[in-house]
C-alpha cells in the first residue's frame, strides 16, 4: 500500500512536468550530439580533402625534383609548401623507397611514417595526426611518394570551439525552455486547479456539488473505517423551491440558495461538510460523531430552525420548509451508495408526513420504500388487469338539496394488497409517472359513466374528475380530452377539472393558457385543496375558474375555531363570482354552518361516501324521485 | 604490358641515377650513363609547338655518332615518352640535314662546327643539349656541366623561346641559372 503511494506519487511527479522536461533536455541533448558528431564527421573530411589536394599539389611539383633527384630542390620545395599549412613532416621518396627531401616541423614528435606503409595512395585519420600519403607520377608512371603528416591541433582546437559553441547555445536553449515550460506549468496549473474548482463546486452557492460530495463521503467514511466513529449523512430537500424559482425567477432562487447554504453553513459544525447535491438538495456529511443520534439530531433541528427564518429578497419575504433525513455509518448502512439512499428515504418518510420535518432513518422505512416499489410495479399492470375502478361521490347544492354533480375517485383493487388507498398509490403513480396514463383512463370512464348516466336518462349532472400535476405538464391534454369528450359524447358542460393550488401554480403562464382552452371548450375547472398550499390572490382573479374547493381540513375545524377562514373563503370566491364546494361534510352542524354563511355546493360522508358506480346510479334514480328534504346520512 | 616495361625501364633509369652517389668523374662511363638519363628527363619536361609530330610520330634524338655519349644514349632509342617513341639518330656528321631532328645533343666532337650548325637551326624547334664548356657558353638551350660530382644543368631561356619550346617549370626550378 505504502509502496504503491510512493510510486504513484513519483508517477504523477514524473507525468507533471518532471518527464517534459527530462525529455525535452535528452532530445536537446540529444540533437546537440548529433550535431557535433555530423560537424565533426564534416570537418574532418574537409580536412582529409584539403590535405589530399595538398598532397597531390606537392606530389605534381616534385616530379621533375624526384626524376632529377635533386634532394636540395626537393627539400626547398618541401619546406615552401609545409610552411603555408599545419604540415608537420614531409617526405618525398624516390620510386625505391629511398628519401630525397624531408622537411620536419620545429618540436614535431619524430614518430611518424615508415616508408614502408607509404607506397599507397591514401590517408590514415589517427588520434593526433593525419597521414596522407600521394603518389609522384610522371608520364602515367609512380615515379615517388610524397607522404605527409599533419598535426590535429588545430582540427581539434576548432572542433572544441563548435562544441563549446553548441553546448553553450544548447544550454541556453535548455534554460530557455525550462523558463517557457515552467511558466507554461504554473498556467497549467492554475487553469486545473480552476477547472477542478468548476467541476467540485456548485457556482449558486460556492459549496462543493454533487461530485465532491461523493468524494468527500468516501474520504469520510474511509477515516470513520480507521478511527471507528461514525459519520452522520443528513439530506436535506426544499418542499416548495420549485414554486419560488417559477413565480420569482431564477436569480431570485439564486439568492435564497446562497442565503440558505450560508445559514446551513452556520447550522453545522465547522468538521461537518454541506454540499448542493441537486437543484434544491443539500446533504450534510457530519464527520466522527460520537452519540450519533443525538449529534444528528440537533443538527438536524438546527437546520429546521434556521430555514424557519424569512428569507427577504428585494422587497420580499420567503419561507421556505425542508424535508430533512438522516442516516447513519456503519449503523445504517455499510457504503456510501446505501447510506446515501437510506437518508433519502428517511427524507422521503419526512415528506409524507407532510414536510418541514426531520425524520432519522429507520429500518421499517425501507419496508415502506419497498411496499412502495412493490406497489409500483404492481401499478404498471393495474390497468391491463382491470384492477383500477372508479368510485363516485355526490355533491349536493344546497339550496335545491339535490345531486348536481359527482367527483369520480379512483380506486385499486389489489388481488394480494386488497384495497390500497389513494394516498399511498397516488404518490407512487405521480413519482414513477404512471399517473398519466391513469389519469387518461379516469377521465375516460368517468365521461363515459356520466354519458350513460344521460342516456340512461337521468338529468345531467357534471363529474368531476381530478388533474395531477403530470398530466397538466403533458403536452397533449388538451387534445386528450377533446378526444374522449367526442369518444363518449359527453357534453363538455357536463365534465369538471380539478387541479390543486400547487399544481396550478407550478408553472402559472403556461397553465393560464391551458385553462382558458379549457374554459373556451366549456369544460368547468375548479380550484382542489383551497386554502392550504400557496396562492396567489392575483393570480385567483387571472384564472379562468369557476368554483373553489375548500379543504376538508377547513370544514373539520367548524366549531373549533376555524369557522372565520371559512367565511372568508366563501366571502371572496362570491366577490369573485366563484361558486365554493365543501368537502368533508360529515355532520349537521357543519352542513347547518355552511348553509348559513351560504355555501353552495357540499360533499362529504354526511351524505354519501364514495361508492361503486352501480351504487351510485341507484342513488341517484332514487334522488330523482325523493324530495331534497329527504337527504339524510348514508 | 606495354606500361609495365616502361615502368620497368623507367625504374631502371632511376636506379642508374642512385646507384651512381657522389664519384662521377672516376668512373665516366657511368656518368655519361646518367647525362643520358638527363636527356630523356629534359626531353620529358620540353613541350613542342602543335603539329611538330604528325600522327603515330616519333620523337627524334639526333646526335654524333663519334660522340662519347653515343654509346649511352643507344639505351634511350626505343623509349616512349608522352605516348611516342623516342628514336634515337647518330648522325655521321652534323652538317647534314637536322630537320628531322627535335633534339640535337653536341658535344666537344662538334665544338668546331657549333656556330654554322647553331646558324642552321635557327628559330627551328630543336631542343639544343650540350655538355661541353664552350658550347655551353654560347647560345645552346640546356648546358650540363659537372659541379662538386653533381650534374648539373643551365636553361637559356631566350634561345628557348625563340625555338618555341616550352620548358615545364618544373624543370626551370631544378636548373643551376636560368637565363
Amino acid at each position: 500500500m505504502k509502496e504503491n503511494r510512493f510510486f504513484r506519487f513519483l508517477w504523477r511527479n514524473w507525468e507533471n512536468g518532471f518527464s517534459s522536461r527530462f525529455s525535452a533536455g535528452f532530445a536537446l541533448l540529444f540533437s546537440s550530439v548529433m550535431m557535433i558528431v555530423f560537424l565533426s564527421l564534416m570537418m574532418r573530411s574537409d580536412m582529409i580533402s584539403d590535405r589530399l589536394i595538398q598532397a597531390r599539389i606537392i606530389g605534381a611539383n616534385s616530379t621533375a625534383v624526384v626524376l632529377f633527384a635533386d634532394r636540395d630542390a626537393g627539400k626547398e620545395l618541401l619546406s615552401s609548401f609545409a610552411a603555408s599549412q599545419s604540415i608537420e613532416v614531409a617526405y618525398l621518396f624516390s620510386g625505391n623507397g629511398e628519401l630525397l627531401a624531408e622537411y620536419k616541423e620545429e618540436n614535431a614528435p619524430s614518430t611518424g611514417i615508415l616508408p614502408e606503409d607509404m607506397r599507397r595512395n591514401g590517408y590514415e585519420f589517427g588520434m593526433q595526426h593525419l597521414r596522407v600519403v600521394q603518389a609522384v607520377t610522371h608520364n602515367g608512371d609512380d615515379i615517388g611518394f610524397v607522404a605527409l603528416r599533419f598535426g590535429l591541433r588545430q582540427f581539434y582546437q576548432r572542433l572544441l570551439g563548435y562544441v563549446t559553441m553548441i553546448m553553450v547555445v544548447a544550454l541556453a536553449a535548455f534554460f530557455i525552455m525550462k523558463f517557457l515550460l515552467f511558466r507554461m506549468e504554473k498556467l497549467v496549473d492554475k487553469a486545473e486547479s480552476h477547472l477542478d474548482y468548476l467541476a467540485h463546486t456548485d457556482p449558486v452557492t460556492q459549496l462543493p456539488n454533487r461530485h465532491a460530495f461523493n468524494k468527500k463521503l468516501a474520504e469520510s467514511l474511509e477515516f470513520a473505517d480507521q478511527s471507528g466513529s461514525e459519520v452522520g449523512l443528513i439530506l436535506l430537500d426544499l418542499d416548495n423551491f420549485k414554486v419560488v424559482n417559477d413565480t420569482m425567477g431564477h436569480q431570485c432562487g439564486d439568492a435564497l440558495l446562497h442565503m440558505l447554504s450560508q445559514r446551513l453553513a452556520l447550522a453545522a459544525r465547522s468538521t461537518d461538510i454541506v454540499c448542493r447535491i441537486g437543484g434544491d438538495e443539500f446533504v450534510v456529511i457530519m464527520n466522527s460523531i460520537s452519540k450519533a443520534s443525538v449529534d444528528v439530531n440537533s443538527i438536524a433541528n438546527r437546520i429546521l430552525d434556521v430555514l424557519a427564518e424569512p428569507f427577504r429578497f428585494d422587497v420580499h419575504e420567503f419561507f421556505l420548509t425542508a424535508s430533512v433525513g438522516s442516516s447513519l455509518y456503519p449503523t445504517d448502512a455499510e457504503d456510501s451508495e446505501t447510506l446515501i439512499r437510506k437518508a433519502d428515504t428517511a427524507m422521503y418518510s419526512a415528506k409524507l408526513k407532510g414536510k418541514n420535518a426531520f425524520e432519522i432513518f429507520l429500518p421499517e422505512m425501507d419496508r415502506v420504500a419497498q411496499r412502495r416499489l412493490a406497489l409500483e410495479s404492481s401499478l404498471r399492470r393495474a390497468l391491463e388487469r382491470n384492477e383500477m375502478v372508479l368510485h363516485y361521490q355526490p355533491q349536493i347544492d344546497l339550496r335545491s338539496r339535490t345531486i348536481i354533480g359527482v367527483e369520480a375517485l379512483m380506486r385499486w383493487d389489489h388481488p394480494e394488497y386488497g384495497l390500497v388507498s389513494p394516498a399511498e398509490f397516488i404518490p407512487v403513480a405521480e413519482e414513477s409517472g404512471l399517473i398519466v396514463p391513469l389519469g387518461k383512463w379516469a377521465l375516460r370512464t368517468a365521461c363515459l359513466q356520466n354519458a350513460g348516466w344521460n342516456d340512461a336518462g337521468l338529468s345531467p349532472i357534471r363529474v368531476a374528475v381530478n388533474l395531477s400535476a403530470r398530466q397538466v405538464r403533458e403536452p397533449g391534454l388538451m387534445q386528450d380530452i377533446g378526444q374522449i369528450l367526442e369518444e363518449t359524447g359527453l357534453p363538455p358542460s357536463q365534465l369538471e377539472l380539478e387541479i390543486t393550488e400547487g399544481i396550478m401554480m407550478e408553472n402559472v403562464d403556461s397553465n393560464i393558457q391551458l385553462l382558458h382552452s379549457l374554459q373556451q371548450a366549456g369544460i368547468s375547472l375548479s380550484i382542489d385543496d383551497f386554502g392550504t398550499g400557496y396562492s396567489s390572490m392575483a393570480y385567483l382573479k387571472r384564472f379562468p375558474i369557476d368554483q373553489l374547493k375548500i379543504d376538508r381540513s377547513f370544514v373539520n375545524d367548524i366549531h373549533q375555531g376555524g369557522e372565520a377562514i371559512i367565511g372568508a373563503i366563501l366571502a371572496m370566491a362570491h366577490s369573485l363570482g366563484l361558486s365554493v364546494v365543501a368537502e368533508g361534510v360529515e355532520t349537521e352542524a357543519q352542513l347547518t354552518f355552511l348553509e348559513s354563511l351560504g355555501c353552495d355546493v357540499v360533499q362529504g360522508f354526511y351524505f354519501s361516501r364514495p361508492i361503486p358506480a352501480d351504487q351510485f346510479l341507484a342513488l341517484l334514480r332514487a334522488n330523482s324521485k325523493k324530495e331534497p328534504s329527504d337527504w339524510v346520512a348514508g | 604490358m606495354k606500361n609495365r616495361l616502361h615502368g620497368r625501364i623507367v625504374c631502371w633509369l632511376l636506379g642508374v641515377f642512385f646507384a651512381l652517389p657522389a664519384s662521377l668523374s672516376a668512373a665516366p662511363v657511368e656518368e655519361n650513363a646518367l647525362k643520358a638519363a638527363f636527356i630523356y628527363n629534359f626531353i620529358s619536361f620540353t613541350e613542342w609547338p602543335a603539329g611538330t609530330f604528325g600522327a603515330g610520330g616519333a620523337i627524334n634524338l639526333c646526335a654524333d655518332s663519334r660522340s662519347p655519349m653515343a654509346s649511352s644514349m643507344a639505351a634511350l632509342n626505343g623509349k616512349h615518352i608522352k605516348a611516342m617513341r623516342l628514336n634515337l639518330h647518330l648522325l655521321d656528321s652534323l652538317q647534314s640535314d637536322l630537320s628531322p631532328c627535335h633534339i640535337l645533343y653536341i658535344d666537344r666532337t662538334d665544338r668546331q662546327n657549333w656556330t654554322p650548325i647553331k646558324k642552321k637551326i635557327d628559330n627551328a624547334s630543336i631542343l639544343t643539349i650540350s655538355d661541353d664548356s664552350e658550347i655551353n657558353a654560347s647560345g645552346v638551350m640546356i648546358a650540363l656541366s659537372t659541379l662538386n660530382n653533381k650534374i648539373v644543368f643551365d636553361i637559356d631561356m631566350n634561345v628557348t623561346q625563340r625555338a618555341r619550346l616550352a620548358m615545364s617549370s618544373k624543370l626551370l626550378r631544378l636548373a643551376r641559372t636560368v637565363r
